[in-house]
């Protein structure tokens, strides 16, 4: 402590702070300007380096962390892309679904009197001998046998199978299904049947009635199979032979039957039980 | 020969700290992400002028000490906007005490430097803001402390330790090159 306590030391001490005393007010009074500027030269030249430096050193550990960041954010983007795509595809979807159900409804206004029920196809029959498929819907939904399948486009079959929760629909382009039809133009009748090509042939239609290609087939509510006035397909050639008693003609249906999605079953038609004649007739 | 160190010493520290230190809380944020103890928006950085003077002041002679604390207050006032001398002024009290309390307490060494870089950050804070305020200058004290003399404290108390160490191998070489230098000079004159 008595070096402390020297006199000298504090002479000393005293010394230097008169002196940053005097340097201070000669600076707050501006003499000390010039001297102030020129050695504040290379201070600020190396400051000026040191910032510059650092600025780059800090941009490039910015850099360094942005690189991480950005990793993420790709990885971030490319599962949001994914969900994104995801969620297209979902709406695709939707909107396809949306399209179809509007051409349906398109359809179905002008037959306010009938009653439909739109229906998913979930199967096709995997035999490839007889044509039909299967559909989401079954008598829970209200369905029964016979009731006819149609599309906007036409008609596509008739239940011949039914499930609780599905039902089978023979089309109208199985070997083993009959159409009561007409043709629109001259309201000549005929019947509609399957060939094993998959093509339709509509037959029985007198000889004196004049069919041309692109006369369409409609069905006539004879036999009590199908309501009246649905599409069936459409004539593509006709076949005549003055031979035979009735004339022929090979009719492409509007539907693609390979690509059927959605469909309407018409629940409100009841099929007529034509057997109690026929037994009568035998009888 | 510390005389003249200290120019090139403390005017390069003086520099850094006007260039590089201020970045310093944004290295630590951008190396030590989020996990910092440094609150966001603080302006506080190690006080490297501060600290070299209270480490050469520790072993060197009053007089030394005195200089350094003249060159480096002049250094740090020429990049601040304090008058020419104020920084010396505190700069120059805070060495004459650690110089006269230094060699008592040597066996206390480091708690000594911790206590002595945490007491003269204070000082030197307090002296600043007074040396600002004489000129009209207005601060929250509260968001002062928070922000500037807290992570100041915190970086200094860090840096002490080290850059005594630094500061005691300039010293001994300095040393050790007086009294080697005359001998080396007699020995050649002995072989001439």
């Amino acid at each position: 402590m008595r070096r402390f306590a020297r006199p000298g030391r504090f002479f000393a001490l005293l010394l230097t702070l008169g002196l940053c005393a005097c340097l201070v007010l000669l600076s707050a009074t501006g003499l000390l300007s010039p001297l102030e500027s020129v050695a504040s030269v290379p201070l600020h030249g190396l400051a000026g380096l040191f910032n510059r430096a650092s600025l780059s050193l800090n941009d490039a550990i910015e850099d360094l962390n942005e690189l991480g960041s950005l990793r993420r954010r790709i990885a971030e983007l490319e599962a949001e892309l994914a969900r994104r795509q995801a969620e297209s595809i979902a709406l695709r979807e939707a909107a396809s679904d949306y399209e179809r159900l509007k051409r349906l409804l398109a359809y179905t206004a002008p037959l306010e009197d009938q009653q439909f029920l739109p229906a998913d196809v979930i199967a096709v029959e995997q035999t490839g001998i007889a044509r039909s498929v299967i559909i989401n819907r079954g008598s829970r939904d209200g369905l029964s046998i016979g009731m006819p399948v149609a599309t906007e486009l036409g008609l596509v079959g008739r239940i011949i199978k039914v499930g609780a929760n599905a039902a089978q629909v023979q089309l109208i382009n199985d070997e083993n299904s009959a159409v009561s039809a007409r043709l629109q133009t001259t309201r000549a009748h005929g019947s509609v049947v399957g060939q094993a090509s998959g093509v339709l042939r509509l037959t029985m239609v007198d000889l004196d009635e004049a069919i041309a290609a692109g006369d369409l087939v409609i069905t006539s509510g004879l036999g009590g199979n199908f309501p009246p006035d649905i599409v069936v397909g459409q004539v593509t050639s006709v076949r005549q032979f003055e031979f035979e008693l009735f004339q022929e003609a090979e009719a492409r249906s509007l539907i693609d039957f390979g690509a059927l999605e959605l469909v309407l079953v018409i629940t409100s038609f009841e099929p007529v039980d034509l057997s109690v004649f026929e037994e009568e007739g035998a009888g | 020969m510390g005389r003249y160190l200290s120019v090139v010493a403390l005017g390069f520290a003086a520099a850094l700290s006007a260039g590089l230190l201020p970045h310093f809380a944004a290295f630590v944020k951008a190396l030590a992400g989020n996990f910092t103890v440094i609150e966001g928006g603080a302006r506080g950085q190690p006080g490297l002028v501060l600290l070299l003077v209270v480490c050469w002041s520790v072993r060197a002679p009053l007089a030394e000490a005195l200089i350094w604390a003249l060159v480096g207050g002049i250094a740090l006032d020429l990049l601040s906007i304090l008058p020419l001398g104020a920084s010396s002024a505190a700069l120059a009290l805070i060495a004459f005490a650690v110089n006269s309390l230094g060699r008592h307490l040597l066996r206390l060494r480091y708690a000594f430097l911790l206590a002595a870089a945490a007491l003269a950050t204070l000082f030197m804070t307090a002296w600043s803001v007074a040396g600002l305020a004489l000129l009209g200058a207005t601060y929250d004290l509260q968001a002062l402390v928070r922000l500037v003399l807290l992570p100041t404290l915190l970086y200094n108390m860090a840096a002490v330790l080290p850059l005594y160490g630094f500061v005691r191998i300039a010293q001994r070489r300095l040393e050790s090159g007086l009294t080697v230098a005359p001998q080396t000079w007699s020995m050649g004159g002995a072989q001439e």
